[in-house]
């Protein structure tokens, strides 16, 4: 009998598995191969307790989770010394949106300390992040203010805001 | 038979190797349980082939209900949150999890075919536990599989999601 692998148990299994995990786990693994993207229900209502958001399958908690995968997560692979994140490799969940961004939709502030992703914040902290096109449509970055941005790059990316 | 009830029941798996197991722990399994009761107190005479489970597999899944024998029975009908709420799995049931994947995965399927339904929900959440928190190449490496996706068609799964941002 040929040896039995993840991707060939039926899709009721592969069901009952995904009741115990979150959509970003059920998302990693629907992003694993064929049979197993067939097989994974991403929307499926699970055990592990209901999305905070009313009109998303997904909530801030899971783009947290997501964002940490390397693919979304350069930084973390970097000596310490040049963990600044960059544009298009390193990535934010915005709270506001409910996306995640590149690292240039954000001021540095939002990419660092209990905001950031690699320090101690922790979810809660981490949940208060968003990115600058939602801070100014939220009114929260006003007219005028001086928002530094860009990461790694930040020396040109001072940025004022005019937009209302 | 002359007993008013059998005290074992002899399992055949589908290696053809015959397996007696006490009536009691072998009705963890629904599947045995609810044919002993359609076919009566004669039933237990005969050997009840287990047609999709071989020698070890069968044998792990006797361990496992040997241990839980006095465990209450689930509801019928159990699909209500309490019993799957948490990932939490307990120590006994954790060691016993620490097999190959292979094994891990026979044990799902048979406790599945046999109807047992908390072995089957121990040995989901270990699989859960395996995946969770793991980016899709981690769980590729984790679990030998391989990538059978394009990079294009990678990438616009990924765009398709509502959360990501157009690049």
């Amino acid at each position: 009998m040929a040896a039995v692998a993840l991707p060939d148990l039926p899709s009721e299994i592969i069901d009952e598995i995904s009741k115990h995990m979150s959509y970003g786990s059920r998302l990693a693994l629907q992003l694993s191969c064929r049979r197993l993207f067939a097989k994974t229900d991403l929307n499926r209502p699970t055990y592990t307790g209901s999305t905070s958001s009313p009109t998303k399958a997904y909530d801030m908690a899971d783009l947290l989770e997501i964002e940490q995968w390397p693919e979304y997560n350069a930084a973390k692979f970097k000596p310490l010394q040049s963990r600044q994140p960059v544009s298009q490799l390193d990535f934010f969940a915005c709270h506001l949106c409910l996306k995640i961004r590149s690292a240039d939709r954000f001021c540095n502030a939002m990419m660092k300390g209990k905001r950031g992703k690699l320090g101690k914040g922790t979810v809660e902290e981490r949940s208060k992040r968003f990115c600058i096109p939602c801070g100014i449509t939220h009114g929260i970055y006003q007219r005028g203010i001086y928002l530094r941005s860009g990461g790694a790059s930040g020396w040109v990316g001072m940025l004022q805001v005019w937009q209302i | 038979m002359s007993t008013e009830k059998a005290s074992t029941i002899t399992l055949t798996s589908n290696d053809g190797v015959s397996i007696e197991v006490d009536r009691q722990v072998a009705e963890r399994s629904m599947l045995i349980k609810n044919m002993m009761e359609d076919l009566g107190e004669g039933a237990t005479a005969t050997a009840v082939p287990i047609p999709n489970v071989n020698e070890s597999v069968l044998k792990k899944v006797i361990e496992w209900c040997e241990h839980h024998k006095n465990d209450p029975q689930p509801a019928q009908d159990d699909d209500s949150d309490s019993r799957k709420k948490t990932t939490d799995i307990e120590e006994w049931d954790q060691k016993f999890m620490q097999v190959d994947q292979e094994m891990l995965f026979e044990i799902i399927l048979a406790s599945n075919y046999l109807d047992i339904k908390p072995l089957l929900d121990v040995g989901c959440k270990t699989v859960a536990n395996m995946i969770k928190g793991k980016s899709p190449e981690e769980i590729r490496k984790t679990f030998n599989i391989t990538n059978d996706f394009t990079p294009e068609e990678e990438e616009q799964i990924r765009r398709e999601n509502e959360w990501a941002e157009d690049r």
